[in-house]
């Protein structure tokens, strides 16, 4: 049987391309190799993107931690990692700063409020690239699509961090952040114009926030609701106390208005919070309006 | 570009090293040679493709295998009666003399391959890239996307077949 393999083998090795053939198919395929070429930079990001995923899933945030430490120290104390950190939008080693340097540092942070401290840093150092890649004239539109995936990503993971505090009660680091990323928008606010990017971009409030603001940015309406119940209460009070003085008659007004305007706005409240979200889109051309006219 | 280039170079230089394998395997799927050359450019073509969009290939040799399999999955699905005997033979696909008198003489005399030709799809094609191709068990296992368990199994399977082919 040993002797058949053999032969068999040899047999098989007379069985080949025409060596013509053969350099004529060479010379097709590199003639396809030239019009579809290696996107060379499309390498590590793809590499880094699938690790990422990969350790993601297997993995829970304290293990992250372990796994990143081990990474920084696999490469070679950190040497790519530092050199990645001057890497820009489009450079070969921008994957590296966003995906490993930044997640390792995300990965770091103790607390829920200093991560979601980081990731408003993380959206300052996006516009902050882009700012200046704008100034050098390099920010194309693929730059440009990179750039707002990443804030975009950082923007919800923020949103899912401050959702978090909200429901913890941590109403100080709350409003430190939406502080941090109102500063944030007006310093980078021409930037965010550049990017085509509004300023509800960089929206992190909760639903629970955004059905507070919509009240308040509707006074229209709550003026209207306030006036329909004071009309109604002086309907009720008028008659009973038409003798008094017009002043007197305003005294008892004002101070039951306050808790009528109360009932009213918990009514509104009730109305509202299924439409909480749709009242607050209805708002988002005005604050694009607002953005591009700064 | 010079990473670029090289990555040309790399990939003209696993042409000039696995084209005439990748060649073979198809040759022995489908019997023909014409089919079996196009088949092998496009298997070069597709992995071109998988690299320029981004992907990365570990090992290039059971990265076109794998790519060979599936194109000739395809090639057979749009032409079932591939690869019979019959078919085989109108292809031209005799690469010995098959006298079957002297085949009782098993070995001594007949060609090898007219043996291989009459065994099942599935039997040439892990002899052809065990033997022929001299490929592995690991590496076939990973070519087929099977444990190598299974791939020593089937290899001897085939090993029978073969043995009974030759031996009639």
């Amino acid at each position: 049987m040993k002797k058949y393999y053999k032969r068999l083998k040899r047999e098989a090795a007379s069985i080949r391309l025409q060596a013509t053939r053969k350099s004529e198919i060479k010379k097709h395929l590199a003639a396809f190799m030239e019009a579809h070429p290696v996107r060379v930079e499309a390498e590590p990001r793809q590499i880094v993107r699938e690790n990422i995923n990969y350790l993601g899933f297997l993995l829970d945030r304290m293990n992250m931690k372990i796994v990143y430490t081990a990474l920084i120290v696999l490469l070679g104390g950190g040497g790519v990692a530092a050199a990645a950190e001057a890497a820009q939008p489009g450079d070969a080693l921008y994957p590296v700063k966003v995906h490993v340097n930044e997640e390792v540092t995300s990965a770091l942070k103790l607390s829920d409020a200093s991560r979601a401290e980081w990731g408003v840093q993380r959206i300052e150092r996006r516009l902050a690239e882009s700012e200046k890649l704008q100034a050098e004239g390099k920010l194309d539109s693929a730059a440009q699509d990179q750039v707002d995936q990443l804030i975009s990503a950082h923007v919800s993971s923020v949103r899912s961090l401050v959702n978090d505090l909200a429901l913890a009660g941590d109403d100080a680091a709350v409003e430190s952040i939406h502080e941090h990323l109102d500063g944030v928008e007006q310093d980078f606010d021409d930037t965010l114009t550049d990017l085509k990017l509004s300023t509800t971009t960089l929206d992190v409030r909760t639903e629970k926030a955004h059905a507070e603001e919509s009240e308040s940015v509707e006074p229209a309406t709550k003026d209207e609701a306030e006036k329909g119940t004071l009309e109604q209460e002086s309907a009720k009070t008028e008659p009973a106390e038409a003798s008094e003085t017009q002043e007197k008659a305003e005294v008892p007004e004002t101070k039951e208005a306050e808790p009528t305007e109360v009932q009213g706005t918990s009514k509104r409240e009730g109305n509202e919070t299924g439409e909480a979200t749709e009242s607050h889109e209805a708002e988002t051309p005005e604050g694009e309006a607002a953005g591009s006219l700064n | 570009m010079p990473p670029m280039e090289q990555i040309n170079q790399s990939f003209l230089k696993a042409y000039d090293r696995y084209a005439d394998a990748i060649f073979r395997y198809c040759y022995f799927r489908i019997g023909n040679k014409e089919d079996a050359e196009e088949l092998m450019q496009e298997v070069f073509v597709k992995s071109w493709k998988f690299l320029a969009d981004g992907g990365t290939i570990d090992t290039m040799q059971a990265f076109l295998y794998r790519v060979a399999r599936n194109s000739l999955v395809d090639f057979v699905r749009n032409r079932k009666d591939v690869a019979s005997l019959d078919m085989l033979q109108e292809g031209g696909f005799e690469p010995g003399q098959d006298h079957r008198k002297r085949l009782n003489n098993k070995l001594d005399s007949e060609s090898a391959l007219s043996a291989l030709a009459r065994l099942p799809i599935k039997d040439r094609e892990i002899l052809t890239m065990r033997y022929l191709d001299g490929l592995q068990p690991k590496e076939m296992a990973i070519i087929m996307g099977l444990s190598v368990n299974v791939v020593s199994v089937r290899i001897h399977r085939a090993k029978k077949h073969m043995l009974k082919i030759v031996q009639i």
